[in-house]
């Protein structure tokens, strides 16, 4: 039971490195690029809904708004930062979003300074009782809105018209455009909805943590990165499964490495591209995305 | 820009900025002094990275682990042992160096995006190590109180011998990486950044160029560590986190990537615009976030390029073993006529 416990405890934890997962991981699977701004974009959505429920604004549309705000960050990460260097080094793009990071995360402290602030749990307090397991309210919101993302997430990209625009550009971005492809309007809206699914994961740790703070963006972006790299990067569930994996190793082996807690899963992701350099799906990763 | 200027003249200007560095003690305050000396420090670290990022075009994001292992190998063995200062600086070159080339053995699988990543994780994991190993490193307080030492007599315990020891290594350091950017090793480390399959198909072998330059530009970090050590007579974890991977980044785009000079340029606008331009504090990494677009958009050489320092296609220099490094068995002898086809037809490829 305790292990079943831990392990609940670690799909919740493990669902939103997902999440974060498959938005870094849909700009990589269709552009071949490292998005480095992803963690501070969805750490700027966060505090966004942080701003707006002190304002008063009502939870449900300060997270709204807070994914408009990490969606719009995206886009002008995208004009700015990526679209001048897309055909150069895949070093430059890497830098440039760096740079791009920075800027969003001096913006977010001028504002809201560098500590700790309390974030709003979605559900209040209170636990669900199944046989012995206890599990959070806020644990059970947090799964079922990081599932239900993730498959509305892999939906889109299968039936709609945009979705198919996107699979055309990763696929190949010349004869995408030679078909009639808005490539570059494609290209935008893969940072808008990898942004969004960013900052979505980055709201549902908020709230397992009841936390904001100016780092956040980039723990939970290192986790993503391990979590995307373990399951292939590029290939979306392959970044699900890959923060499942995560998040549960962290609960459950985790306290046995005391201290070393945070490393669990870079030993994985070192571990993983040595032996598998593709990851554990890689072998899909001629039809990524 | 200021390409106008003769190559003399430029000569000239270095020469006097040399001599105006050696003779810094003298003219003003111990508080400049300092923030020299830490500019040095910095450019030796930010010349170790170089290495990697502009040469070979290998992001690290980890590269303040190897600086630490240079940093806390160097505090451990001033503090216990009694060690000359020079053996000390071997010991911890060559720790450093070692861990480099561990972790540059990941890139022989894992290709350019998926390093930065290692080397990100393997900087976090660095840094858990500091914190959590308190009888070896101090845990989150550091080791304090580490003595200077004395280099053959040379006592550097007055900040400015010590200031002198740092700019003369620092020197030794440039010099070392300008041959190593003239050398055929050098020329390798510029074909596998711009095209690895080309590289290769001239004879040069890619894993191994990939893996020693992560040795040498780890190598060359470590030393930093120690004149950090010299310089500050204590470590703590702070100073090695990834935010100080993420700076050295930023010093040597600035600068000017594959440039010797880069890395100084850098660290003197990075470092002391932070020691100087306290109002600025509060929005510097906004600041160098948007030089970093600007740099990389539109003057991808930095400061380098934009003073007219670097030439594109540096003439090669021949050197009697760095020459030998990285060339594939069984390539032809080097004849002095191979190896200006050979060089012809990488700078085409460089400047392409």
């Amino acid at each position: 039971m305790e292990l079943l416990q831990q392990i609940i405890n670690g799909l919740t934890i493990g669902s939103t490195y997902a999440l974060v997962a498959i938005g870094f991981s849909v700009v990589y699977g269709a552009l071949g690029l490292v998005n480095f701004a992803h963690g501070d974009i969805l750490m700027a959505g966060a505090f966004s809904t942080y701003g707006l429920y002190t304002l008063g604004v009502p939870l449900p549309l300060a997270c709204l708004g807070g994914i408009v705000v990490g969606s719009l960050l995206a886009v002008a990460v995208e004009e700015v930062a990526v679209r001048p260097v897309l055909t150069q080094h895949l070093l430059i793009p890497m830098m440039t979003t760096l740079g791009a990071g920075l800027i969003i995360r001096n913006i977010v402290e001028r504002i809201w300074g560098n500590g700790t602030l309390p974030f709003p749990s979605f559900t209040g307090g209170g636990y669900v009782h199944i046989g012995d397991l206890q599990i959070s309210k806020s644990a059970v919101v947090t799964l079922v809105v990081a599932f239900v993302a993730m498959f509305a997430f892999l939906a889109f990209l299968k039936f709609t018209k945009a979705g198919f625009a996107i699979r055309a550009v990763a696929q190949d971005m010349t004869a995408a455009r030679l078909m009639g492809v808005p490539v570059n309007r494609t290209i935008a809206v893969v940072y808008l909805t990898g942004g969004a699914m960013g900052v979505v994961g980055g709201l549902l740790y908020a709230n397992t943590l009841e936390v904001v703070y100016l780092g956040m963006g980039f723990a939970v972006l290192l986790k993503g990165f391990a979590a995307a790299i373990v399951g292939g990067i590029g290939n979306l569930q392959g970044a699900m499964i890959g923060g499942l994996v995560i998040g549960v190793l962290e609960s459950t082996v985790g306290p046995a490495t005391g201290s070393y807690r945070d490393a669990v899963a870079f030993v994985l992701l070192i571990a993983i591209l040595l032996v598998r350099p593709t990851g554990l799906l890689g072998a899909r990763i001629q039809e990524r995305v | 820009m200021l390409q106008v200027l003769p190559k003399k003249l430029l000569w000239a200007i270095g020469a006097i900025a040399l001599v105006a560095a050696v003779l810094l003690p003298n003219l003003v305050e111990p508080y400049t002094v300092r923030v020299a000396a830490l500019i040095l420090v910095f450019t030796v670290f930010a010349t170790g990275l170089n290495i990697i990022l502009g040469f070979t075009g290998l992001l690290s994001f980890g590269h303040a682990a190897v600086f630490g292992v240079g940093a806390y190998v160097s505090a451990r063995l001033l503090l216990d042992t009694g060690m000359p200062l020079l053996l000390v600086m071997v010991a911890a070159t060559v720790g450093a160096g070692v861990v480099g080339l561990l972790v540059g053995l990941t890139s022989w699988r894992a290709g350019g995006d998926y390093l930065a990543l290692v080397t990100l994780g393997v900087g976090q994991i660095f840094y858990l190590f500091l914190i959590n190993e308190k009888d070896l490193t101090g845990g989150a307080t550091g080791l304090p109180g580490i003595p200077a030492g004395n280099f053959f007599g040379w006592d550097l315990a007055p900040l400015e011998n010590t200031y002198l020891f740092i700019l003369a290594v620092t020197v030794v350091v440039m010099g070392f990486a300008w041959v190593l950017g003239r050398s055929y090793f050098g020329r390798a480390m510029l074909a596998v950044r711009e095209d690895e399959i080309i590289a290769r198909a001239h004879g040069i072998n890619v894993p191994l160029t990939k893996v020693l330059s992560f040795g040498i530009g780890s190598a060359i970090a470590g030393l930093a560590g120690v004149l950090q050590v010299l310089l500050l007579g204590f470590v703590g974890p702070a100073t090695f986190k990834v935010d100080q991977s993420i700076l050295v980044v930023e010093i040597v785009l600035i600068g000017g990537m594959a440039t010797t000079i880069g890395p100084l340029l850098g660290s003197i606008l990075v470092i002391g615009s932070t020691e100087y331009l306290r109002a600025l504090a509060d929005y510097r990494s906004a600041v160098f976030g948007v030089l970093m677009l600007v740099i990389l958009l539109w003057r991808p050489g930095g400061l380098a390029q934009i003073f007219g320092l670097s030439s594109r296609t540096p003439n090669a220099v021949r050197l009697p073993f760095i020459g030998r490094i990285g060339r594939r068995k069984g390539a032809p002898a080097a004849t002095p006529a191979a190896d200006e086809i050979e060089d012809e037809h990488e700078k085409e490829e460089v400047s392409r």
